[in-house]
């Protein structure tokens, strides 16, 4: 069963080919995926179809595709791939090694981690025991209220309809009393988990 | 009015550091970066 993974640095001018090495080296053991690679502006990756920059509704499309997201720590990319259903496996750019100007994406990582919202990992070796095991035995977001601050519900617990409450000043923090999603989610996924394989094409 | 990044949990951003003494409003987007900048209304998240 082949699996596609969607593989992003995101829009940092700063070259991330730190991600790129690292999904290459695990994709090289691999023969059943798909790989597509917005790369930025670090090097093509070796094993997939590669993309420089993709515009916002190529990337919704493509996350719409991939059965699993790799990332950069980028808030946007974490919370559309949610959107999509998706629990990436992001990895956080290090300013000791020119990929961004400070450490601000470790905190997030970890934060986001934390509420379930992604995997962060900082070695290549857990990047590659991650999406080992994710290959092993997906796992899917089980709620799309990408970013509300509170961790997700249950598995078992569907997502109610998002509210048509106007999001105007003064009015309570997004999400916060909720028990699964922000009023600010419009389209929440019809099917929360996803296995390799049966992602729309 | 200034609403802070969504993405700095443990640091404050220069803008944020520089508009805060001034601002008539100064929101930010997590519990958490309540203790960075006293005082701030909690919104939270924009994403």
């Amino acid at each position: 069963m082949t699996t596609r993974v969607f593989v992003t640095v995101g829009t940092d001018h700063h070259p991330f080919t730190r991600l790129i090495e690292w999904v290459d080296h695990w994709s090289a053991s691999h023969d059943d995926l798909e790989l597509v690679v917005q790369h930025g502006t670090a090097r093509p990756s070796r094993h997939g179809v590669n993309h420089e920059l993709l515009g916002s509704e190529e990337i919704a499309a493509q996350y719409a595709a991939a059965d699993l997201v790799v990332s950069q720590v980028g808030p946007g990319t974490i919370a559309d791939a949610n959107r999509a259903g998706h629990r990436p496996i992001v990895v956080p750019r290090d300013p000791h090694l020119g990929e961004v100007v400070d450490d601000h994406q470790v905190a997030f990582g970890d934060f986001m981690a934390s509420r379930g919202r992604c995997v962060s990992v900082r070695t290549r070796e857990h990047l590659v025991s991650e999406l080992d095991a994710w290959l092993a035995a997906p796992k899917p977001l089980t709620c799309p209220s990408a970013l509300c601050p509170q961790p997700p519900a249950p598995r078992s617990r569907r997502c109610p309809a998002p509210s048509s409450a106007p999001r105007g000043a003064g009015s309570r923090p997004v999400g916060c009393s909720a028990p699964c999603g922000p009023p600010g989610l419009s389209t929440p996924p019809a099917d929360h988990a996803r296995r390799p394989g049966t992602a729309p094409r | 009015m200034y609403i802070e990044v969504i993405d700095r949990i443990a640091s404050r951003t220069l803008t944020g550091r520089m508009v805060y003494p001034f601002v008539d409003q100064f929101a930010v987007q997590w519990r958490e970066q309540e203790r960075l900048y006293p005082g701030a209304v909690v919104i939270g998240p924009t994403l």
